[in-house]
């Protein structure tokens, strides 16, 4: 019985991560790398610096909400499998502060981005004129900046409670608090996410519209939530931090629900594409001919491939997702396929003939995951790395698995 | 080889009041020489099946055949009757529409996968069976119990199985700390 091994086995606090000047290092270079590839990309061609940004921008503000989100589902639903990992999710919520400014940044591109921010553009169309009630700047800076101070309110309370059980605040009472904040954080989540979606990617194109995008932007954010948190988890475990505490049986739960969450996002492109394409209405289509024809067609069917069939294929065997290295490499397909998913969704609308590789779209994301891994490291280096006072720990480490 | 008459045993049955007790006399049958045996429970028990050396179940194999089957066939079905036997002009899209097949190739996967796995499920736990009878209703209630069958004879003469020593088996079961330990005998639902 699991019960019986648990008693044998004593669980050792692996602590918080120990100081390294090279990670540091390393993430510092990536910054400048960021900062050089910015500017320099900037003053040859605003348009390819700004949309570098805004994918790097949104890929990791996508995992650091998403890892909000998860926290507060295992809350609400009083998980017990993921009480080891969930630690490393809170460090990615981390993040969110760094949002605040990046979504700030962001507001200087907002002329060359969205088109609906040019006077004569919106002027004599109908559509758009329709639309100036919600896509104004005024608004749109208003509602972004209150939504990420309430994301960040929310990680200061369900976050710090989590860690408040460290230093021995009583689990019951942490439970029925974060219980509640995670219902209303789920909720809150569900308007402001399809929010961002709609704001900072669906408005490139002012005219097309599609109440599955929300869903399709929370499904690709969530897959990659899973796709960062394996990876972490592995790196950690291998570095020999989460010996005792995650097993095969953690990998292979996590490797579930990226699987999981890698049909989803399969299924509700599928279903936002299957119905723009049988109605056929002049709005909605524009978006998928755009991205249908020329040199678009090839990256719009690969990029289903390559999100879709690839991992769901080498996931669907139990034993390929109990085995750590193909998990790491999947993992990191995901995110690749994560950024070239942002990629379709924003370069269309400035290049119609087919995709743009530059050195900035790299340069800008490496800064961004600078900022990102200096900010959950050092989130790791002042908290222990497993909440060690989780009274489901024992029972999720020694869980039986099928 | 006769049918011998009268019931026809069915093995040797021992009774365990807990499942950390059931769990360890498993694993103990499963390292002996009684290769044959089976445990009744009134509720699943989480690792039972590793202690009784079980494999991996071959139903994900059936569903995930019959699964791609469902595809292959839903694909082939719409192919043909939308542009070879039946080709109509919907909404000026193309005759061969893949986007317009994927629900249904969809649905008839899971259809025929969800079907295979039920039936896969019933074929390798040898269901429906008419020949056998819960041999102790507490089995079913709040006691935990194994069963200890004869050994299917041997064809291969070089090697023969001695034969089934009831009285050896509910020795065994009784160092196990098997309690109301007693030959049982089929009962079918028809005999």
């Amino acid at each position: 019985m699991a019960h019986a091994h648990a008693a044998d086995q004593k669980l050792e606090n692996p602590g918080a991560l120990k100081d390294s000047t090279a990670l540091t290092a390393v993430f510092g270079i990536f910054i400048v790398i960021g900062l050089v590839a910015f500017f320099v990309a900037y003053s040859q061609d605003q348009i390819v610096a700004w949309t570098a940004y805004l994918k790097a921008h949104f890929f990791f503000l996508a995992i650091s909400i998403a890892a909000l989100f998860f926290i507060a589902l295992e809350w609400v639903v009083t998980s017990m499998w993921s009480a080891p990992v969930r630690r490393l999710a809170e460090g990615f919520t981390a993040y969110l502060p760094v949002i605040l400014v990046s979504t700030a940044i962001l507001f200087l591109g907002l002329h060359t981005l969205f088109p609906w921010t040019h006077p004569e553009h919106v002027q004599g169309d109908p559509v758009l004129e329709g639309k100036q009630g919600y896509l104004n700047v005024t608004f749109l800076i208003i509602r972004a900046v209150v939504a990420v101070i309430i994301w960040n309110l929310f990680q200061k309370k369900i976050v710090g409670k989590s860690l408040s059980v460290d230093k021995g605040a009583d689990f019951k009472s942490v439970y029925e608090s974060n219980r509640r904040w995670g219902v209303a954080f789920i909720i809150f989540f569900a308007i402001s996410f399809t929010m961002f979606a709609v704001d900072q990617l669906m408005s490139l194109d002012p005219h097309f519209f599609s109440t599955m995008f929300g869903v399709y932007i929370f499904a690709g954010a969530y897959q990659s939530f899973f796709a960062a948190l394996a990876i972490i988890t592995i790196i950690l475990r291998r570095a020999g931090y989460l010996k005792n505490l995650v097993n095969d049986n953690h990998i292979h739960d996590i490797a579930k629900m990226l699987f999981a969450f890698t049909v989803f996002w399969a299924y509700t492109g599928f279903a936002q594409y299957m119905l723009i394409w049988y109605a056929n209405m002049p709005e909605e289509t524009g978006y998928f001919i755009l991205r249908f024809n020329q040199g678009w067609e090839f990256w719009s069917i690969s990029l289903f491939c390559a999100k879709f069939f690839i991992p769901f294929f080498v996931l669907l065997p139990r034993g390929n997702k109990r085995c750590e290295e193909l998990v790491f490499l999947t993992s990191v397909w995901v995110l690749v396929t994560e950024y070239l998913d942002l990629n379709w969704m924003v370069q269309p609308q400035f290049w119609p003939g087919g995709p743009q590789v530059t050195f900035a779209d790299v340069g800008v994301w490496l800064g961004f995951l600078g900022v990102f891994g200096l900010v959950v490291t050092r989130f790791y280096k002042k908290n222990d790395l497993v909440r060690m006072k989780d009274p489901y720990l024992a029972d999720s480490v020694f869980h039986h698995h099928i | 080889m006769h049918k011998p008459s009268g019931p026809q045993l069915a093995g040797v049955l021992g009774f365990f009041d807990d499942p950390e007790s059931l769990m360890e006399a498993t694993a103990k049958v499963r390292d002996s020489n009684y290769k044959h045996f089976d445990c009744f429970t009134p509720f699943a028990i989480h690792g039972l099946d590793a202690a009784q050396g079980l494999p991996r179940s071959r139903v994900p194999y059936v569903t995930g055949v019959f699964a791609f089957t469902g595809t292959a066939l839903a694909f082939l079905w719409q192919y043909s009757a939308h542009s070879k036997w039946w080709p109509h002009n919907i909404g000026g899209k193309p005759l061969n529409s893949l986007p317009a097949y994927v629900p249904i190739i969809f649905e008839l996967s899971i259809l025929l996968g969800g079907l295979a796995t039920f039936f896969g499920m019933l074929y390798f736990n040898g269901l429906p069976n008419l020949t056998k009878r819960s041999f102790d209703p507490s089995i079913t209630n709040d006691r935990f119990a194994i069963l200890i069958e004869p050994t299917p004879e041997s064809v291969d003469d070089d090697h023969p199985t001695p034969p089934f020593a009831p009285e050896q088996a509910e020795q065994f079961l009784k160092t196990l700390g098997a309690k109301d330990v007693r030959k049982v005998y089929n009962e079918g639902w028809f005999s």
